[in-house]
């Protein structure tokens, strides 16, 4: 779990998300769509994630549990950077 | 009539003789949500919402384009949830298509890919989706009005057979 990517996405979930908390003090296993992320703003968020990593999510990733939890984005940036 | 029981009436209105009704969901989808995606992401937005053809029915620019990606957005929502996908069930966006190609213009769904198994799975034989914006919530400057749309999944109803019991 890369420290530089964890903070890239929570600035992204800053910017896009729509959390109640600040994305800064939330774990990397809360759950975002608890904490107020609707599907139209994950929609934001992959689309800022992919941008900002200048990769693409596959079909097989357009999973909501793929944007569920910091930690899960994060799993699914790496392995899309490998 | 108030809101409430226009929407009965949509439903019951839409259900025929011999279908159950399996499922109902229901999204509202803010115009502002839309605009603010659009200007940010472009075309990529549009892709990872819309099938090819559903872009091509959306007005070219403006506030029109922008309210009608919600209305597609709001609908699809409300398809989704008539279904009830798991968190790990593959669901992009355009596998859930809606599409103004049904007698006079009424929108169709079409679903494809993982969305349209799980629909067979539950036994779902034709899904609705139906307008029932409240006509109260267009603001002045269209950025702050909401779509909400309902969808309806029905099924056959079962025969005398499937619910016979064994004596």
């Amino acid at each position: 779990m890369s420290t530089d990517t964890i903070a890239r996405i929570r600035q992204i979930l800053a910017e896009h998300a729509g959390l109640e908390a600040d994305p800064q003090a939330i774990s990397v296993d809360d759950d975002l769509f608890d904490g107020g992320m609707t599907s139209h703003a994950s929609v934001n968020v992959m689309l800022a994630i992919e941008d900002e990593f200048d990769i693409e999510f596959p079909d097989e990733l357009l999973q909501r549990s793929t944007f569920t939890t910091i930690g899960r984005i994060d799993d699914a940036v790496t392995s899309l950077q490998e | 009539m108030d809101d409430g029981e226009e929407l009965g009436m949509t439903i019951a209105a839409q259900v025929r003789p011999g279908e159950r009704l399996l499922g109902i969901g229901i999204d509202t989808a803010t115009v502002a949500d839309s605009l603010q995606a659009a200007a940010r992401f472009g075309d990529a937005y549009v892709r990872r919402v819309c099938s090819p053809a559903e872009a091509a029915t959306l007005a070219h620019e403006g506030l029109a384009r922008v309210t009608g990606l919600s209305r597609l957005w709001a609908a699809k929502e409300a398809v989704t949830k008539t279904l009830a996908p798991s968190s790990d069930d593959v669901w992009p966006w355009p596998a859930v298509e809606i599409l103004p190609d049904g007698p006079g213009g009424a929108q169709t769904v079409r679903l494809h890919g993982h969305p349209a198994r799980l629909a067979e799975q539950a036994g779902v034989r034709r899904l609705l989706v139906a307008d029932v914006s409240d006509r109260n919530s267009a603001s002045p400057s269209g950025r702050d009005t909401t779509v909400t749309m309902v969808a309806l999944a029905l099924g056959s109803c079962p025969t005398d057979d499937e619910t016979s019991t064994p004596s």
